[in-house]
């Protein structure tokens, strides 16, 4: 993790800030005071981010819950305090409910979490330390569970209020309310989700500040205008109405701080003498939430959601004038601005067409769809079974079309600008650049202001460059599972190729591109990698080839090569054999297999055999071929290898002692599932290569696996240290 | 926070330009709307003293009448003023000097300070222009040394006044030929910066630079607040 930077960056700047701010700080000793105690404070309660190195192991005895149990499915998930540590656990139809505050018995399996394998690839172990839960149990027995705290009753009233619902509305419907009413998105539809995230507008999709204040702007006019309570009277019950909402909605990060503003707000607006900037409400939100739970500083949502807030309270002058499209421009483009390297750090790219989609959608969800499901879920409750059906029909018929409409789209790649992950420094500059660059368009100095605005876009652009001056040759031996999938970067950026976009077979349905989709693609962006020039399918078996159409529609590659034996209506496929040559510059590929003759064999056996040459190193690229076709091989060419990767997972029908002694490699890669049926590596495939002193590398166990040649020497890094 | 000159509240939004201002403001948009800075009024002043003149000349009539009469030995180096003598410039001086408001010096505090920083060093010692003693006890405070302490709080006087007539009430030949009314009080170091509110004709800080220029300093200049 980072050690002592945070630590060390907070004490400078803490430092510079008194020196900068001498007087400041001489004239208010007591804000000094403040200052320094929260930043001791700060000292005190932030988050430990350790990992759990081992599993807890077996665990029978006490856990309290201390989270509201989610149903979903056949499946129950909760957090609970067992002993001194919080674990995430899972419970497969529970005989027992328990709530929030119930103390339990429980008999469970306690397990660190999946930590990632790749590099960008998504991190759930650190997903899960980032909210101080170091351990999960997947399979929990609840024995038995008795009390329960007084906010479990709100959540359990909540439920019910979802169940009157479902009840008399469609899924669909539900699913939205669900998700827009009270903060959960499990029932939306996939396809959907991830469009709204290539988009730039997920924050439609959860509860955010201006759903809050929608909400809330309603209650107002409706108590103050519709009923006889005074003004004041109108702002107690919003006073009482705010913590109740804020439950029901499921109590994320913008929930909170769009509540807890709005109390301030309200509170303060009953103190006529006070008058607290809102920059200041926001600060004070701010530090109360750390204060309360200082792991909230991790979440997304949180860092987002503050960051545009104080963004657009600051950008107030800005957005006093101008038409309401020029407004609405205007806040699109800071919001966007403002979390830029937030959104390169997290998701590697940002969707330049954004502002424009939420141009359209961030109306239509906050004058349209948010009201018509407000009063739909109220209309559940006060009208007539009939009335509900023709606002439930009403609300699908108009939403359907504005979802189909953006699916439509799709995911254009013009649209799309990978960065991949941003070097810390770059990051900070950004920040400074930002920071100018508004004041600058505030005070009125527009033409710096585009200057600045001109060097901000050029800053990523440093950061997309440094890849060019790299000069190494990188092969990434992907930790695909039972499967495979590798990236050659070649030196300086000067072409990019991918050997196999394998799937692991599966047999439950929805999770058929997960390779592509979880470690391929964000390998790929994370190293700033949008296009590439060629992807190589050694043979067509689901494990080599099953997302060579998800590669081909998102990276463009110029050229798809592949074995010849196979009929596939594809314009760019280059077929190649035994023979044939691809250079790159100073690398080149040859090719030692399959030849004409091979169309005969199996599937394996026609696998691309190509050993990848440049300079002194060499590297031997086998599919899935077995012993008849690596000893032809062996024989007919005199190979002296580096690095062998290992044919066929490790099966023992491949991987012979004549092609080991002929080829002489130092390292051996296996590609291998962890556990797998197959049995993969074969024990014996293991001894051969022991008994021929080759260091064996397998991505089971060690992640990612991926060597760096520069300079005639090769460094090997391993994603598991 | 209320504008120290028309009480209006001060709209106190923290914003991208504020966000980093630490001083309070004391001033409201409005107010502040109605000082004229001469920087931003004309592009071309007398090298001199300040005055907006042609663009043709590089030093104003007056300042050539000077050199003329002192035959090329003007005492006064050069002469910076900030704002020009409008009438709301002239509302605001009246409350500040004659009715005894104090407070109003913070008005022109960054100002000065920034003016100060721009043009001059810190190797000048300030030398406010004092008042007589009798005018000292009407009023209650120097003006002059009110601005000097904006830039140095430690400002002290170098030079005193013997009493005359206030300036404002003498025509502009009597002003230019009446005798020096300081007296010196202390030996000056080598640079010089005097202070003052305003600068009309020039003859007050000429003469007080006369005195310090005799008593050994090398070069003296002015900041003034005003050139009307």
């Amino acid at each position: 993790m980072l050690g002592y930077l945070p630590l060390g960056v907070g004490v400078l700047m803490f430092t510079l800030l008194c020196l900068v701010w001498k007087k400041k700080v001489i004239n208010n000793p007591y804000l000094f005071l403040m200052a320094s105690f929260s930043f001791l404070l700060s000292l005190i309660i932030s988050p430990n981010l350790d990992y759990a190195v081992e599993d807890y192991g077996y665990y029978e005895g006490a856990v309290k819950v201390i989270s509201d149990p989610e149903i979903d499915g056949e499946q129950l998930k909760f957090i609970g305090q067992m002993e001194r540590q919080k674990v995430y656990f899972y419970s497969n139809e529970p005989n027992v409910n328990p709530h929030h505050g119930s103390s339990c018995i429980v008999k469970s399996y306690i397990q660190t979490p999946n930590a990632a394998t790749n590099p960008g690839q998504f991190n759930y172990q650190q997903y899960l330390a980032n909210q101080g839960i170091l351990y999960v149990s997947f399979d929990t027995e609840i024995l038995k569970c008795q009390g329960r705290s007084f906010l479990s009753h709100f959540f359990e009233w909540r439920y019910v209020i979802q169940q009157n619902i479902i009840n008399q509305i469609s899924e669909q419907s539900y699913a939205w309310i669900n998700a827009l009413l009270f903060g959960q998105r499990e029932g939306l539809p996939n396809d959907i989700i991830k469009s709204f995230q290539y988009w730039g507008l997920s924050h439609l999709l959860a509860i955010s500040g201006l759903h809050v204040g929608i909400f809330l702007g309603l209650c107002y006019v409706v108590l103050s205008k519709w009923t006889r309570l005074t003004i004041e009277q109108s702002k107690w019950l919003i006073l009482v109405i705010i913590p109740i909402y804020i439950i029901i909605a499921g109590a994320q990060p913008p929930v909170l701080r769009a509540g807890l503003m709005a109390i301030f707000v309200i509170v303060l607006s009953f103190m006529k003498q006070s008058k607290l900037d809102v920059t200041d409400i926001l600060s004070i939100v701010f530090m109360v939430l750390l204060i309360v739970d200082p792991y909230l500083m991790y979440q997304l949502s949180f860092q987002f959601s503050f960051a545009v807030t104080f963004a657009l309270i600051l950008s107030r002058k800005l957005l006093k004038n101008g038409s309401w499209l020029m407004i609405s421009l205007k806040v699109s483009l800071i919001s966007q601005l403002v979390i830029l390297p937030l959104q390169f750090y997290y998701f590697y790219f940002t969707n330049v067409l954004s502002f424009a989609m939420n141009l359209i959608y961030v109306p239509y969800f906050s004058i349209l769809v948010l009201p018509f499901l407000l009063s739909i879920t109220l209309s559940v409750f006060i009208f007539p079974d009939k009335v509900v059906a023709f606002l439930d029909y009403a609300f699908i018929m108009i939403h359907e079309k504005m979802m189909k409409v953006i699916l439509l789209i799709g995911e254009p790649s013009f649209a799309q600008w990978v960065v991949g992950q941003p070097n810390l420094v770059i990051m900070v500059v950004y920040g400074i650049l930002f920071l100018w660059f508004m004041y600058s368009w505030e005070a009125g100095y527009l033409k710096r202001a585009g200057v600045i605005s001109i060097l901000m876009v050029g800053l990523w652009y440093i950061q997309l460059g440094s890849h060019y001056i790299d000069k190494s040759l990188k092969i990434t031996v992907l930790d695909v599972g039972q499967a495979e999938s590798i990236v050659i970067e070649l030196p300086n950026r000067s072409g990019i190729y991918v050997v196999d976009v394998g799937e692991e077979i599966r047999f439950n349905s929805g999770h058929e591109h997960k390779n592509f989709n979880d470690i391929i693609k964000p390998y790929l962006w994370s190293k700033g990698i949008s296009r590439i020039d060629g992807i190589i399918i050694s043979h067509y078996d689901t494990d080599h080839a099953g997302s060579l159409k998800q590669i081909i529609n998102h990276f463009q590659p110029k050229l798809i090569i592949s074995h010849p034996f196979q009929s596939l209506e594809l314009s760019k496929l280059v077929t190649i054999q035994e023979g044939m040559q691809i250079s790159h510059g100073d690398v080149q590929m040859k090719f030692l297999s399959p030849n004409f003759d091979d169309e005969n064999h199996d599937e394996n056996n026609r696998s691309l055999v190509f050993i990848l040459k440049y300079d002194d190193f060499d590297m031997l690229f086998t599919g899935d071929i077995t012993n008849e076709i690596e000893e032809r091989i062996a024989q007919k060419y005199r190979l002296d290898l580096d690095v062998l990767k290992v044919a066929h997972h490790g099966s023992n029908t491949s991987t012979s002692e004549t092609l080991l002694k002929e080829t002489n490699p130092h390292m051996a890669i296996i590609s291998v599932g962890d556990q797998n049926r197959y049995g993969h590596p074969d024990p014996e495939v293991l001894e051969r290569l022991t008994n021929e002193g080759i260091r064996i590398l397998r991505t089971d166990e060690d992640g990612s696996i991926s060597i760096k040649y520069v300079d005639g020497h090769s460094t090997l890094k391993r994603f598991n240290p | 926070m209320h504008c120290l000159i028309c009480y209006q509240e001060i709209d106190s939004e923290t914003t991208w330009t504020t966000i980093f201002e630490i001083n309070q403001r004391v001033l409201c948009d409005v107010c502040q709307s109605r000082f004229e800075r001469i920087e931003d009024m004309s592009n071309h002043c007398c090298e001199k003293c300040m005055r907006p003149i042609e663009q043709s000349i590089s030093i104003c009539g007056d300042c050539y009448a000077w050199q003329e009469r002192l035959g090329g030995k003007d005492p006064l180096h050069r002469n910076v003023s900030i704002f020009n003598y409008n009438s709301f410039m002239k509302d605001v001086m009246a409350l500040f000097k004659y009715r005894g408001d104090y407070e109003l010096v913070k008005v022109w505090e960054s100002d000065v300070k920034t003016t100060f920083q721009k043009c001059f060093s810190e190797k000048f010692t300030l030398v406010p222009i004092p008042l007589s003693k009798k005018r000292l006890e009407e009023r209650g405070f120097n003006q002059a040394e009110a601005i000097a302490k904006l830039i140095d709080p430690n400002t002290a006087f170098f030079i005193e006044r013997t009493h005359t007539e206030k300036q404002s009430k003498k025509t502009k030949r009597e002003r230019i030929f009446s005798k020096n009314p300081f007296k010196l009080k202390g030996i000056p170091s080598s640079h010089i910066l005097l202070i003052d509110d305003l600068y009309t004709t020039g003859t007050t800080l000429r003469q007080a630079a006369q005195l310090l220029i005799d008593s050994g300093a090398k070069v003296v200049q002015s900041l003034t607040l005003i050139r009307s």
